[in-house]
């Protein structure tokens, strides 16, 4: 077993033919929470979608290690089995799937193994009570016709189900409002607790972060890693902002 | 303050100016080998174009009118004199044109545009062209740029051998035969390797004599990397009896080469444009085409494009407007032969005052051609419940590595757009006609300025009802 | 005979080979079995030929050869009708089962009164092989051919749900022709689901003739192997204030071809009118044939008309975000056939009919 779950070496990415990420620096240990700031175009969704794959995102130089093994010929598929985990910024609807099944399909596709379906339903259940979903949005089609924020507790109704070792957050916490975020945040410590799992939280707000405790703060300015730090480092950007990164 | 352009006062008047038929060699009407042979000698053709002529007049008398567009029942070919030519032969300088072809020409605004605004003006009276002239710094670049008959004999004689009617068989169509067996005039040009051509070359076409064709040939060749913007202008003054334009255009766009074709078409309302426009488009190859049709009674015109390279791309814009008395079928075909091609389609219909407008496309996309990707958006204004539009289109896809999209949208200029307007104190038809150039931007926005300037008028004299 | 069937209502060039489809040497068809299961509350009568004409006023979209076929055969015609003001749950169910060999038909009348609610639901299949073994053998043999053409009338105010299931063998040549006739307020509404057959030819034209008319119309299909489907969908626009949406959704495998044929029609009078059409095509192999000609025909000022199609391979966004799931991307591309069924199936109301087309899709 590696020392660190995630171990990110100058990593290079390209979109369309422009470099947003110029040499990223990054390790996770495990159970640990880490979060990443930056402003706006600052390439922080590049990193997330780097980390679990998207073939638009193109690697151009540096390596991701996970749990020891280089990921770089793996897909989108295999990252997952292995224990990354995205919650999209702006999950997707897929008509004709209901959240519930699809749930379990992924499960099942996961272990390879059938899934008891009582069991499956009560641990549903469960999970769906801490984030306080109506029951009756197992059965709807996956983020068809969600709410903002239905869509949101829908990715970490999947977090909890998927139990991943590594949970990449990407402004999970955007365009909620408080209730919201406080449920949400809600389901994320239960997920740390029920499986010591680490985190990496993309945001540039801090109310996700007020009930969870980070180790490392990270600042992405321009595609580069310019500021770490501990948790502090977060309040410090809350006061002043980024703007003592962008001169330099 | 902006510059005043030259066609900024446009009238539907000028392209109505009609000249005396004189001293014109005229043949007898309708069409026989004897009269295609004619045509042959009194253009010196080579061996292999005489026995062309006379195989596509064997095509046309086998091949059926199409018996699904609009109908040419109004065109008797029987009546048709197919060739029409004045008494001149083609000159370079403006100052020996006829003085009475000058003048209409002068009217139309060609010579100042050309002192303008282009590299290389052609201007077509009738079946022959009557003045040709390219910018001395475009022809130094190797560019090529003159009449058919010249170059079926010349120094590119055997590359036009080679490509003419290559693109557009005899075999393609009844009017495609037609062509072949009567083609006159027009233009050839010839872009060498890596040559981009700042400025664009022109052509105009003129047909002035009453119950006549127009059989214009045009055959543009962009060799590797090379680049080139070509304007095709159309007029004809009315006149009670059916004209007939047959043009062919034939564009051979080399690999990692760009050719812009764009078309202001204003032929008077008695033409039956059924004209056929295709280009082949090799690797890493771009073809453009911005098209206008404002003019003819009957229209059917898809330019066609042929992706063959991998790579290859094509864009078709169009604006069609149907006033009172047209019928004007048109659109484009794309044919995808090659992996990563892609093809972009985006119409506007307009129909008003009983005028029909179809939208007519088609997408077929090989098995060949994986990962192509192709989108078409068509949309249709109708402007009163007396017109007419409908729209066609047609996907055929034979590979599951493909992404196509296609939307189509039909509706009426909004009450509270038109509200609006007046609102800000613009009188209500005025109103209409900014709305329905909106509408059109899709093709003005591509156009040079003059063009574009010349389009919006035309616009707003179809609009304000002022042209029959 | 021969057939010239689905003529695509405006013509266009005939290279592309979709104005329309064709049909040799198809024999007169026998009447075909039904088995019927039908609500108290609605009356079923059978009129031999001699006894009753089949609503000729009612036009379908397979066209004029079809009904010169059907008028051939010595088979008279189904009816069913709800009074005025009745509002039935319950459907009306016909089981069609075909055996092999065979060359059969069925006429269908179906009339609905003023503000009556009725639901129709059809299955197509194949008999069970036990069954054809003991039909005597037949002379010449015909073929497996069957046709079906059904013609609705709605008076003012009712609401007809049609709901169609097909799972035919692929030898089998299949013929399923709908006409509708919609007064004022009437509202249509049709599922049609085809999940096999050699060659299938469906079509179906809905007269939307009077004011605030309406139709609906989901069609699914999954095709495999050779199967090929031909369709030819009109809605016929000429009441005020009518609206049509047609949405169809399926899937090519294997060497299968699909060609559809819709049009949206606001003849003068549809002033207020609105259509939609929303294709979506799902292309799993090389050697599949997928056409479609998406037609707006309009003379009138006052209307709005929108179609839209996807065709190809999956969304690379929505590919990545069921990847990031663990879902392979073979894995993912079924699923999402199947959804595409799943989400048309999930709009029957009648669950018996969607555990049938669960089972076949099981």
């Amino acid at each position: 077993m590696a020392e660190k779950l995630l171990q990110v070496k100058h990593l290079s990415v390209r979109v369309e033919e422009k470099e947003i990420l110029h040499g990223i620096d990054l390790e996770i240990g495990r159970g640990e929470t880490h979060v990443l700031m930056g402003p706006n175009g600052a390439g922080k969704s590049t990193l997330g979608y780097a980390l679990m794959g998207n073939p638009s995102y193109e690697v151009t130089d540096g390596e991701i290690l996970f749990d020891g093994k280089d990921l770089a010929d793996t897909t989108v598929a295999d990252r997952a089995k292995a224990g990354l985990f995205l919650s999209f910024q702006n999950p997707l609807e897929v008509p004709g799937i209901t959240l519930s099944n699809f749930i379990r399909s992924a499960l099942e596709q996961r272990t390879g193994e059938r899934i008891r379906l009582w069991d499956f339903r009560k641990e549903l259940e469960a999970k769906m009570e801490v984030l306080q979903m109506d029951k009756s949005y197992a059965k709807r089609d996956l983020n068809v016709g969600f709410s903002g924020g239905e869509k949101k507790k829908a990715e970490i109704l999947q977090l909890l189900m998927m139990k991943p070792s590594l949970t990449i957050l990407d402004e999970t916490d955007s365009g909620l409002d408080v209730d919201a975020v406080r449920t949400v945040s809600r389901g994320v410590e239960e997920y740390q607790k029920d499986k010591d799992g680490s985190l990496l939280i993309i945001t540039h707000s801090t109310r996700i972060l007020e009930a969870l405790h980070v180790d490392v703060t990270h600042v992405l300015v321009d595609g580069r890693i310019v500021a770490e730090g501990d948790a502090s480092l977060v309040d410090e950007i809350n006061e002043k902002g980024f703007e003592q990164y962008l001169q330099g | 303050m902006k510059e005043k352009t030259w066609v900024e006062d446009v009238n539907r008047s000028i392209y109505d100016i009609k000249n005396e038929e004189k001293d014109v060699y005229r043949l007898q009407a309708g069409l026989t080998p004897e009269i295609v042979a004619q045509i042959s000698d009194e253009k010196h053709d080579p061996e292999w174009m005489r026995e062309f002529r006379q195989r596509s007049l064997e095509i046309y008398n086998e091949i059926p009118v199409p018996d699904w567009g609009p109908s040419i029942e109004g065109l008797n070919m029987d009546k048709i004199a197919t060739y029409v030519r004045t008494n001149t032969n083609m000159k370079a300088n403006w100052d020996d044109v006829p003085e009475e072809i000058k003048k209409t020409f002068d009217l139309l605004g060609i010579p100042q545009a050309e002192q303008e605004s282009l590299a290389g003006v052609g201007a077509q009276y009738d079946s022959e062209l009557v003045y040709h002239n390219v910018k001395k710094e475009v022809a130094e670049q190797g560019v090529i740029y003159t009449d058919m008959e010249s170059a079926l004999t010349g120094e590119y004689a055997d590359m036009v051998k080679s490509h003419f009617m290559k693109l557009v068989p005899p075999r393609d169509h009844k009017f495609a035969a037609l062509h072949g067996a009567v083609w006159s005039g027009g233009s050839f040009v010839y872009v060498p390797p890596g040559v981009k051509v700042d400025i664009p070359l022109q052509s105009y076409f003129r047909l002035n004599a009453p119950g006549a064709g127009q059989f214009e040939h045009t055959l543009i060749i962009v060799d590797e990397g090379a680049d080139l913007h070509f304007i095709e202008g159309c007029s004809a003054p009315k006149y009670n009896v059916a004209n007939l334009h047959a043009g062919c255009v034939e564009l051979f766009v080399g690999k990692n080469a760009r050719l812009r074709y764009s078309t202001i078409e204003n032929w008077s309302k008695n033409m039956y444009n059924l004209n056929t426009k295709r280009a082949r488009v090799e690797a890493g190859g771009r073809i453009e085409w911005v098209s206008g049709s404002f003019g003819s009674h009957v229209s059917y015109l898809y330019p066609m494009s042929i992706l063959n390279g991998d790579g290859a791309r094509a864009e078709f814009t169009g604006v069609t407007f149907a006033g009172q008395g047209q019928n004007l079928d048109t659109g484009a075909k794309m044919v995808h032969n090659a992996p990563n091609t892609s093809s972009y389609m985006n119409t506007r219909s307009i129909s008003k005052g009983g005028g029909i407008s179809t939208f007519r496309s088609s997408v077929v996309v090989n098995p060949k051609a994986k990962h192509s990707k192709s989108s078409v958006s068509c949309q249709s204004l109708m402007l009163d419940r007396i017109s007419r539009s409908d729209t066609i289109p047609a996907m055929d896809i034979r590979t599951s590595d493909a992404d196509i999209g296609h939307e189509a949208k039909i509706g009426r200029i909004s009450d509270e757009a038109v509200f609006y307007l007046m609102s800000r104190g613009l009188p209500e038809d005025e109103a209409r006609a900014m709305i329905v150039s909106g509408f059109a931007d899709n093709v003005s926005k591509e156009l040079p300025v003059e063009y574009a300037v010349e389009m919006n008028n035309l616009i707003r004299l179809e609009m304000k009802g002022s042209i029959g | 005979m021969d057939m010239t069937v689905n003529r695509l209502p405006a013509p266009t060039w005939n290279w592309l080979h979709v104005n329309e489809g064709s049909l040799r040497g198809v024999s007169v068809p026998a009447r075909g079995p039904i088995e019927m299961e039908t609500p108290d509350t609605i009356s079923y009568s059978y009129y031999n030929k001699e006894e009753k004409e089949f609503p000729a006023d009612i036009p379908g979209a397979v066209g004029t050869d079809l009904d010169a076929l059907l008028e051939q055969s010595e088979a008279g015609f189904h009816s069913w009708e709800i009074a005025a003001g009745v509002k039935e749950s319950a459907p009306v169910r016909l089981h069609f089962s075909y055996e092999t060999g065979k060359s059969v038909q069925d006429r269908i009348a179906v009339h609905a009164c003023e503000n009556s609610e009725i639901t129709v639901i059809m299955d197509f299949c194949q008999a069970e092989a036990a069954d054809t073994v003991q039909t005597p053998a037949v002379a010449e043999p015909q073929g497996n051919f069957a046709a079906v053409q059904t013609k609705i009338c709605a008076e003012r105010g009712a609401k007809v749900h049609l709901v169609q299931i097909q799972k035919l063998p692929d030898d089998f040549t299949f013929l399923n022709d709908v006409g509708t006739s919609c007064a004022e307020n009437v509202q249509i509404e049709t599922t049609q689901i085809v999940l096999g057959g050699g060659e299938t030819y469906m079509g179906m034209r809905t007269g939307l003739r009077a004011k605030a008319s309406s139709l609906a119309s989901r069609i699914g299909y999954l095709l495999d192997k050779k199967e090929s489907l031909d369709m030819n969908y009109l809605a016929a626009h000429t009441g005020a204030k009518t609206t049509s949406r047609m949405d169809v959704s399926g899937v090519l495998r294997g060497e299968s071809k699909k060609l559809f044929r819709g049009t949206i029609d606001f003849r003068n009078g549809s002033v207020g009118a609105k259509g939609d059409e929303k294709e979506d095509v799902l292309l799993f192999s090389e050697g599949v044939v997928n056409r479609t000609i998406p037609l707006i025909l309009c003379e009138e000022e006052d209307v709005e008309g929108n179609h839209g199609a996807t065709i190809g391979r999956l969304d690379e966004a929505l590919l990545f975000y069921l990847a990031s799931r663990g879902i392979e991307e073979q894995e993912i591309y079924e699923m999402m056939a199947r959804a595409r069924i799943d989400a048309i199936c999930s709009e029957i109301r009648d669950e018996k009919t969607r555990e049938l087309v669960q089972g076949y899709l099981a």
